[in-house]
């Protein structure tokens, strides 16, 4: 058994040298990078989305507002980045038209305590129209708070309320729901890639020939060529975690986010080496892989937690019973199909298909 | 020609043949048995947020039954144990919702808590009697499209007249003062407005606009086409892994003929993708001609790179890379759709014009298209220039391949001349990208930017065709040149290229901020003179750096330095000047 072991390690060594020079693992890591700048570029975006003044990028507008001066138009009064302008309606599309103005707001009811309508009109595609209507969103929302308190006494139910100006500084959600989980599974799709990629080389190449004529078993000889793929996954998650923490966005469960990454790592591998095993030709083996990774990631779905909601949970610490299943779930998949997986390449390197 | 086509049908044929029967079995069960299981149990969309935040909420807290209603928030119930043990983000207490002020977590989890009580107090209030009480609002909303004139509006933030007195119409600033304007006035009757009216809003219903539309619409045309460009290149590519395109190469043909032949099926195929696209957009003609103008830019780009990278992984890195960078070019501009001269850089705009039923003119649209047209046509040479056999299949840095490439279309004298016109639309766009963001982000420092930048830009460009010029392709059977006459003809053919900035005025990019100085520095300044006179310029700094590269790197260098120096200098004399 020991030198089982020794053998799958020089193989192993073998490999990591293949991928080395073969420069994958470069190209993996600056797809990863052009992957996390476009991001940031998205995280700019939906970080404006989520909260405009986080950014700092209220931008200064100009307002036409149509109609009373005590309804809604001392809400946009009190924002200090909206200069306020009470116009009647011609002037204020006419101002909205030539780009003096930002907006247009009207306010109409028919009696004080009757239904309010606000009809606001906004520039379209440009990116201050994203933010100032994130930011009447808000102020939408207080006033409607406000009108529906002054009238409580009219409600039948109580108004349970909860208002803060309490906000997080930073992109908490987004950078633990989307891009943690993102980054983490990435180098997942790619580690199946480079299996794959790896076996069909041998195959084109008929080095396997060579391997094969060297004293060591096909099944340890499988087991090799699996070893750095799946390793390679550990590492990666191991950089884009370490990149977080030092951006300020620790992972509180790093061992089950780098385990959870690992068994989905061999889960996928194995997939990869079998596809190549079964299609031999390079390009196909990457056509097929691509088509069997968006099937597994619609059948993930079906998981209790599927994959990037069960990263999002260990990363902030959350340990629940169904995450748990969902590893546990995930850890016999992966490994009944690195058996399978094996024991099927073995077969077409014995038979002398590869 | 004819070659071309025939070649273009077997490679049509071969890439048929690629996928055999045993792959193709595999992609089809796997499809099938994935539509028959999601079939039987349709899977739920993918929520990142389940379960996310933990709050530990008292029985009797008012805010338990809204916490428990959301999905995102998983409640323990508890008096604060979890919540002092920090696994519960909040307490939920009977009178109050504690958080902890400095953990960002906490604050986030708050911020949701927020939006659960809100909704589920909505739900709750549905079944009011007093409706006018439980939803005192409705909202109507426009995303009305409007163009800004951009010639009334200083750099940067669109500034209206001065506020206060002389604002048009009834304006006052103070509060309760007179106007109370007649209500039976509907802006949304004044407006007429083009755009898609949302009606009966609530507050929360009001979603701000995706901020990014234009990438969504360049993604849809780029992804599906880079992919194309991919599988074309790599092809391509597999021709030179071990010599194989030899053969090829060696039969009587042109290599215009190998290269276009191999590439008809796909760039067919390009062609199809952009119309589809269109189609399914609804962006009309104009859309369509703007879509091919960056897609064939794509393919060309990724031909050249796949006749250019030395191994597959290099070619893979590169196509990222390239893809990456010119979709920025092509959705950043397209995000300023009230300023034409910035939204008109990316043909995208051309389609988002077109998508809305817009007119466009033939100078935007020439404006739009033509830098990435002759892009893609500078690089189709190049990609043409670098069929050879010396050249394919050479061992050399990655670096001396670029020179090679552009030393391989001027293996005739006066192709040269056709190398310095080359170069230029990428200088254009280059250009034009980092002039048209300094002076719409209204940076003080725009022109000084834009200054410094382009004259580097411009000599690098004029620098690479005189290195490249000067030795050939080490294997290319032509006489050098002398220094004098391959600087000439570099810095002759970028002028004649220059003149393509010309296309500028035709959109009214002068009314940018510092436009006119802009094209004056651009070789297209007011006038005749001001038109004729840059060629002394590009022939003398070509030159200087053609006896440069004469004499090796470290001169090169030096007399590159010398050529911003004189570029600089007349840019100085030249805006003093006439400006």
């Amino acid at each position: 058994m020991a030198t089982g072991a020794r053998v799958v390690a020089t193989l192993a060594r073998k490999e990591l040298r293949d991928v080395l020079r073969e420069r994958s693992l470069v190209v993996a890591f600056l797809i990863q990078m052009l992957l996390a700048g476009f991001s940031a570029l998205l995280l700019a975006g939906l970080t404006a989305l989520h909260s405009p003044e986080a950014l700092d990028a209220a931008p200064e507008a100009d307002v036409a507002f149509v109609g009373a001066d005590d309804g809604f138009a001392p809400y946009l009064r009190a924002e200090a980045n909206l200069r306020v302008t009470l116009l009647d309606g011609a002037t204020a599309v006419d101002g909205f038209r030539d780009g003096t103005y930002d907006a247009v707001v009207q306010e109409r009811w028919l009696e004080r305590d009757a239904v309010r309508t606000l009809t606001i009109i906004l520039a379209d595609g440009e990116l201050e129209t994203t933010l100032l209507s994130t930011q009447f969103r808000q102020l939408l929302i207080d006033y409607e708070t406000d009108l529906r308190l002054e009238r409580e006494g009219r409600l039948e139910r109580e108004l349970v309320l909860l208002e803060t100006d309490v906000r997080p500084e930073v992109p908490y959600t987004f950078v633990y729901t989307t891009l943690i989980p993102l980054l983490v599974i990435t180098p997942v799709f790619l580690s199946g890639a480079i299996a794959g990629d790896a076996l069909s080389q041998e195959s084109k190449t008929r080095t396997l020939l060579l391997l094969r004529s060297a004293p060591v078993g096909p099944t340890v000889l499988v087991f090799g060529k699996l070893l750095v793929p799946v390793l390679l996954v550990p590492l990666q998650v191991l950089v884009w975690l370490g990149l977080f923490w030092l951006n300020g966005f620790p992972t509180r469960e790093v061992g089950l986010v780098v385990g959870a990454a690992t068994v989905m790592g061999v889960l996928l591998t194995a997939a990869g080496t079998a596809v190549a095993a079964t299609v031999k030709n390079e390009s196909a083996t990457q056509a097929a892989y691509a088509v069997l990774v968006l099937a597994l990631g619609v059948v993930s779905m079906l998981l209790p937690r599927d994959p990037l909601n069960l990263v999002s949970l260990l990363a902030v610490g959350t340990v629940e019973p169904l995450g748990v299943l969902t590893l546990a779930v995930l850890g016999v998949l992966a490994a009944a199909s690195l058996v399978l997986a094996v024991v099927f390449t073995r077969q077409r390197i014995v038979a002398d298909a590869l | 020609m004819r070659n071309a086509l025939r070649l273009a049908v077997e490679e049509a044929r071969r890439q048929g043949r690629r996928f055999d029967r045993r792959t193709l079995l595999l992609m089809v069960t796997v499809g099938l048995a994935t539509g028959a299981i999601v079939a039987v149990f349709p899977p739920p969309a993918p929520s990142p947020e389940t379960a996310l935040f933990t709050v530990e909420a008292d029985p009797a807290s008012p805010w338990l039954p809204a916490a428990a209603a959301d999905d995102r928030i998983r409640v323990l119930e508890g008096q604060g144990q979890a919540f002092a043990s920090g696994e519960a983000l909040l307490l939920l207490s009977p009178e109050d919702v504690f958080y902890r002020g400095d953990s960002e977590a906490s604050k986030a989890a708050l911020e949701v808590l927020e939006q659960a009580v809100r909704r589920w107090i909505d739900a709750r209030l549905r079944a009011e009697d007093d409706l006018d009480a439980a939803f005192p609002l409705t909202i109507t909303l426009v995303f009305e499209p409007r163009t800004v004139d951009v010639a009334a509006v200083g750099p940067g933030q669109p500034e209206p007249e001065p506020d206060g007195g002389e604002a048009p119409g009834t304006g006052g600033e103070g509060p309760g003062e007179e106007p109370t304007p007649e209500p039976e006035v509907d802006v949304l009757e004044e407006a007429e407005p083009t755009g898609a009216i949302q009606r009966d809003l609530r507050p929360e219903e009001v979603e701000p606009p995706f901020p990014i539309r234009s990438l969504l619409l360049t993604f849809a045309y780029v992804l599906p086409a880079g992919l194309l460009a991919q599988v074309h290149a790599s092809n391509l590519h597999a021709e030179r892994v071990r010599h194989r395109g030899v053969l090829l190469l060696s039969a009587p043909l042109r290599s215009f003929d190998v290269l276009v032949g191999k590439s008809l099926p796909s760039l067919g195929l390009t062609v199809v993708i952009a119309a589809v696209v269109t189609v399914a957009l609804g962006a009309g003609l104009l859309g369509f001609l703007a879509s091919l103008s960056f897609l064939l830019f794509l393919f060309a780009l990724t031909t050249f790179l796949a006749v250019l990278a030395r191994s597959p992984r290099e070619l893979s890195l590169l196509q990222v890379a390239a893809t990456t960078l010119l979709n920025a070019f092509l959705f950043l501009p397209a995000m300023f759709p009230s300023l034409p001269p910035v939204a008109f850089l990316s043909p995208v705009h051309v389609v988002a014009t077109g998508i809305r039923g817009e007119a466009v003119g033939l100078g935007q649209f020439l404006y739009a298209t033509l830098p990435l047209s002759l892009g893609a046509f500078a690089l189709g040479a190049v990609a043409v220039g670098m069929t050879r056999e010396e050249l394919l299949f050479s061992v050399r840095s990655g670096t001396a391949r670029l020179l090679d490439a552009l030393g391989a279309v001027s293996t005739r004298r006066w192709s040269l001349l056709l190398a310095g016109v080359l170069v230029v639309p990428f200088v254009f766009v280059a250009q034009l990208l980092v002039f048209v963001l300094a002076a719409v982000l209204s940076l003080e420092a725009a022109l000084g930017i834009f200054l410094g930048l382009s004259i580097v830009v411009e000599e690098v460009a004029k620098g690479a065709v005189v290195w490249a010029g000067r030795r050939p392709g080490k294997d290319l059977p032509t006489t050098p040149l002398s220094p004098t006459t391959l600087g000439l003809l570099a810095g002759v053919g970028f002028w004649v290229g220059e003149k393509s900035y010309l296309v500028l005025t035709l959109v009214g990019f002068e009314d940018l901020p510092f436009a006119r100085e802009a094209l004056a520095v651009l070789g297209t300044g007011p006038g005749l003179v001001g038109i004729t006179v840059p060629v002394f310029l590009h022939a003398a700094t070509a030159l200087l750096m053609a006896h440069g590269a004469a004499r090796g790197r470290g001169w090169l260098a030096a007399t590159f330095l010398a050529a911003v120096v004189l570029h600089a200098a007349y840019n100085y004399v030249l805006l003093g000047r006439f400006l």
